[in-house]
């Protein structure tokens, strides 16, 4: 079977979710004759639909021998760059972890120099450098001049 | 008269002359770096249109749109790499320009071509607008559903690829619109016990994931791009002589991009191609086409330009944005309070005249900003890639982090980001699912009107001249498209056992 056909497998199993998600969204004394569970119920049914459709296509295509849709219809990443983008979102996940414990300057620092280090730039002086000017430019721009209260992470409370 | 009263009240009144300044500037520099779309360099700057006016806030957007088509053009000539997918043809003979030591001379041919087109743009985006926009009255609860019906389905059918997978995207962005507490009735849905859930999940989180976040993650996996070597390049305009030569290729893109602008889906990349491609079959000179022909660079330099403005058409007429960064725009009117859709001229002409001043000061400003901008474009493009992705993650995450001071927003936006990546990866369109989650209240809301007025009979939906016909129009496109699909897919079938044969 091709790609779109486990896409489709795996699209009507959350349309199924879904659909049974929608069955508990409670009735309200202000709901009349639809409910707040009539369009999710709907949207649910079309994407099994949908989902269907798209398997079916797959099939089709597959018995006619042909690619089921131009070359354009989505793209062929190597392994390698699946790999990358799990990087990226691994070091987005940690700047998240770390950004209420360490606070916003010290973790954009380290977001920039991490993120640089894996994308290529491996020269340790001006990664740093790049760190802590990114952080103290960014710090600037959002804390001091937009005024925005980033989280100041534990250093506040550490003197007292 | 009014809209002139309008539009003047917004650029004296408002800071929407700056903005529009700060807005070209801007969509320049992100529309020079090879991987930042127009939606992209729109998308990182929403989360600060938050505390603007609504004038202010869509004249920057606007204004960024503008400047990213003109910005795209300047890495296609100098290192042969387009900034934007409608830079794209830019490069055939912009280039080639380059290497004959005239890279100065195209640059300043996509200028003014940009500038011309863009111009025309705005007039053709004022004219259609407001006749569009009087069928207003028209339209009932049932209407305005199959209007979102419509608006999904001409754009999944006209996205690339299948038409199942552009309805399965819009679909699902109807399901991430119901999260949160159900406005008409009070319940929750979705929620799973997290109070953050309760006010749903925002359109710009998943926007910024979706554009921004999903380019980081594939670019991080791309070799970086060249670098230019012409550091003292400068912009050199065209001669009034030169005009008048390039005048069939400028009317050439400004008709196509008048054509593909209005039409959902089809974007500045088509109209720019076409352009290009008429524009050397119409020319005396067709043998210099790929050579360094300046109308190689006006066509679809204009083209593209005029889309900016047209593209505006359906989004402010119909509440239909034609293309992601249209789709942008009216997530930022929705963020300010506004209804884009037939009623917004009459309700909030300030703001969409202010809009069209903003954008005539923008088409103006390029001249200026797009003469200045160059040294440090050429600096920014010649910046290593990894210090600039990482600095656009810090951007993506400090900008979200403004909206509302939320953790879990951040995390929302790279969920968001993961979806766009695998979105990608499958072959999803990305414009239904934007389209799906800003429209989904619309829809919903009248859907459930429409069945409270009708006494729960769905008839009313063909009952209702407007709706039926609106529906009537969405079926054509579905029923059209996958018959599309299905004939192609049999002719690379047939084209396939022959080449086996």
């Amino acid at each position: 079977m091709s790609r779109d056909f486990y896409v489709g497998l795996v699209i009507l199993a959350g349309a199924a979710l879904y659909w049974t998600a929608a069955g508990r969204i409670p009735i309200s004394f202000l709901d009349g004759v639809v409910t707040a569970s009539t369009m999710p119920r709907t949207l649910a049914l079309v994407l099994g639909m949908l989902a269907l459709a798209l398997m079916g296509q797959s099939v089709a295509a597959r018995l006619r021998n042909s690619p089921a849709a131009p070359a354009e219809d989505g793209e062929r990443p190597t392994w390698r760059q699946h790999g990358r983008a799990l990087g990226m979102l691994a070091i987005g996940i940690g700047f998240l972890a770390a950004l209420p414990v360490l606070g916003y300057a010290l973790s954009v620092g380290l977001l920039l120099a991490v993120a640089a280090f894996f994308n290529g730039r491996q020269r340790p002086l001006p990664l740093l450098a790049f760190g802590l000017l990114g952080a103290i430019l960014f710090y600037a721009l959002f804390v001091l001049v937009l005024r925005v209260p980033m989280p100041g992470g534990v250093w506040p409370e550490l003197p007292g | 008269m009014n809209g002139i009263a309008h539009a003047w009240a917004a650029l004296t009144g408002t800071p929407a002359v700056f903005a529009a300044f700060a807005g070209v500037a801007w969509g320049m520099l992100g529309g020079a770096l090879p991987g930042i779309s127009p939606s992209i360099a729109m998308a990182l700057l929403l989360p600060f249109t938050y505390g603007l006016d609504p004038i202010t806030a869509v004249v920057l957007l606007g204004a960024v749109y503008v400047g990213a088509e003109y910005g795209g053009s300047i890495p296609a000539i100098l290192i042969r790499t387009p900034g934007t997918n409608s830079a794209a043809a830019t490069v055939l003979d912009g280039y080639a320009m380059h290497l004959q030591g005239r890279g100065g001379e195209a640059l300043g041919l996509s200028l003014i071509s940009g500038v011309i087109g863009g111009l025309a743009g705005l007039l053709l985006l004022i004219v259609l607008t407001d006749p569009l926009a009087r069928v207003a009255l028209l339209f009932t609860p049932a209407a305005y559903f199959a209007l979102g019906v419509l608006g999904i389905s001409v754009i999944a059918s006209l996205s690339s690829g299948s038409i199942v997978k552009g309805l399965i995207a819009g679909v699902v962005g109807l399901m991430i619109a119901t999260v949160g507490t159900d406005p008409l009735s009070g319940v929750n849905r979705f929620t799973f016990g997290r109070a953050e859930l309760l006010g749903g999940i925002e359109f710009i989180l998943v926007m910024i994931g979706v554009f921004a976040l999903t380019e980081i993650f594939t670019q991080s996996g791309l070799p970086d791009w060249d670098k230019s070597r012409a550091r003292d390049t400068h912009i050199k305009l065209p001669s009034w002589a030169m005009l008048k030569r390039l005048r069939l290729a400028l009317g050439l893109g400004i008709g196509i991009g008048t054509f593909e602008g209005v039409m959902p889906g089809a974007g500045g990349t088509i109209a720019s191609f076409m352009s290009y491609n008429e524009a050397r079959r119409w020319s005396k000179h067709p043998e210099e086409f790929g050579k360094g022909s300046p109308e190689g660079i006006a066509a679809p330099e204009a083209a593209n330009n005029v889309v900016a403005g047209t593209a505006l058409v359906p989004t402010l007429a119909f509440g239909i944005p034609g293309s992601n960064s249209t789709a942008i725009l009216l997530g930022a009117l929705m963020i300010h309070g506004l209804e884009p859709g037939p009623l917004l001229l009459s309700r909030n002409p300030d703001v969409v005249y202010g809009l069209f001043g903003g954008l005539l000061v923008a088409n103006l400003a390029q001249l200026v900003i797009g003469i200045l901008i160059m040294t440090p474009a050429i600096w920014l493009v010649n910046r290593p890639k990894p210090y600039l992705l990482a600095a656009i993650y810090v951007l993506v995450f400090s900008g979200i982090y403004t909206i509302d001071h939320s953790l879990f927003d951040l995390g929302i936006v790279l969920a968001a980001g993961v979806l766009g990546y695998l979105m990608r990866w499958f072959g999803f369109p990305f414009l239904p699912l934007v389209l799906g989650l800003v429209l989904g209240y619309m829809i919903e809301a009248n859907y459930r009107r429409a069945l409270v007025i009708s006494n729960g009979s769905h008839s009313v939906f063909l009952q209702d001249p407007v709706s039926a016909l609106l529906l009537g129009l969405a079926a054509i496109f579905i029923l059209g498209s996958a018959f599309r699909g299905f004939r192609d897919a049999r002719r690379r079938g047939a084209a396939r056992r022959e080449s086996a044969a």
